[in-house]
């Protein structure tokens, strides 16, 4: 009888630590940069992102994952749960809808409901007394605590608005130009980003 | 005599403006005087959007709201970045050497002013189009935010 216990507490605990495992190597590496892009129609945010500090072009080359951002870092149940949610929807839209037809240019407009804030004040934890910041940052960072709690509230990306990715704007138009003057000449930048992007991808 | 009636009467109107004027004043830095500003002078959509203050871009332009005036270039790059910032946002036209913003109208003698084009209480405009009609709006968007 007491074998019977211990082989099934022993059973737990192996068990257990398989599925810690298995669900800590599936949360992490699904929310590598090289992974998203393989699903996610995204090589001028990604692009753009390399640009950017928190792609890695900083002095300290420290890099925050796609994940850091776009994902609520407010507590791991609601993490999980937006994980879930957005892979489901986004390997839906990327096998069932022609993603070429997506117009990036308008969504940048809804930028507040797919940057999370939460993610951002993980590191940036001192966002409203920093004294290296300018007074004007300050300031308006006072103004995004005074609507946190009003139905007028702000977001970091409503004000930051290519934050993470430094030139979105321009990478946005070299993929899909907004005026048709520009295609012929987007079209030859197109093709030597995506040739950078992908050849360091592999 | 004639003249003379005439010029009395020009300095009638003349009293009768400034006392008008004073008395607008008067009405405007009164009690409602913000939200009468304020529907006066709507501020542009994004600015409205993230609920921007007259003393944001006002400041130092003491407290009386109505002598609040337009304001220079390094006002905006307090929160849009510098010239070259801003430049560097529209950098995929520099191919057609059509940036607005790394335009060579704008050069040390000449300054463009973001008031130019980007007005914050009335509609914006391209000022591009007024010397390149045919081609502005080619290179980019009509009105300007």
């Amino acid at each position: 009888m007491k074998k019977i216990i211990l082989t099934i507490i022993g059973l737990a605990i192996f068990l257990s630590l398989i599925f810690s495992y298995t669900s800590y190597e599936i949360v992490t590496k699904t929310s590598t940069a090289k992974y998203c892009i393989s699903c996610h129609e995204m090589a001028p945010m990604r692009a753009a992102y390399d640009q950017d500090v928190h792609g890695g072009n900083g002095k300290s080359g420290i890099k925050a994952s796609c994940v850091s951002c776009h994902l609520p870092h407010d507590n791991i149940v609601n993490y999980l749960l937006k994980k879930a949610q957005k892979g489901i929807k986004e390997s839906a839209m990327h096998y069932f809808t022609d993603t070429n037809k997506i117009n990036w240019h308008k969504k940048r407009k809804l930028r507040d409901t797919y940057v999370y804030d939460s993610g951002c004040i993980v590191c940036h934890t001192n966002y409203d007394k920093n004294s290296k910041y300018t007074s004007k940052a300050l300031q308006m960072h006072e103004h995004y605590k005074k609507l946190l709690n009003t139905n007028k509230k702000l977001t970091c990306a409503s004000c930051h608005v290519e934050v993470g990715h430094t030139g979105l704007n321009n990478m946005l138009n070299i993929y899909n130009p907004v005026h048709k003057i520009y295609e012929r000449d987007m079209l030859r930048k197109k093709e030597k980003i995506n040739q950078k992007l992908f050849t360091s991808e592999k | 005599m004639k003249k003379k009636i005439l010029l009395i009467i020009g300095a009638l109107f003349f009293i009768y403006l400034l006392t008008y004027s004073n008395t607008q004043i008067k009405i405007l830095t009164s009690g409602n005087e913000l939200i009468e500003l304020k529907e006066k002078y709507p501020i542009k959509s994004y600015h409205e959007k993230i609920s921007l203050e007259c003393k944001h871009c006002h400041e130092g332009q003491g407290n009386e709201h109505i002598k609040f005036t337009y304001v220079e270039n390094e006002k905006c790059y307090e929160c849009h970045g510098d010239k070259r910032k801003i430049a560097n946002r529209l950098s995929y036209m520099n191919v057609l050497i059509s940036n607005p913003h790394d335009s060579i109208h704008n050069t040390d003698n000449k300054q463009i002013q973001c008031n130019d084009c980007h007005h914050s209480h009335e509609p914006s405009e391209n000022s591009c189009a007024e010397c390149h009609p045919s081609r502005a709006f080619q290179w980019m968007k009509e009105f300007t935010e």
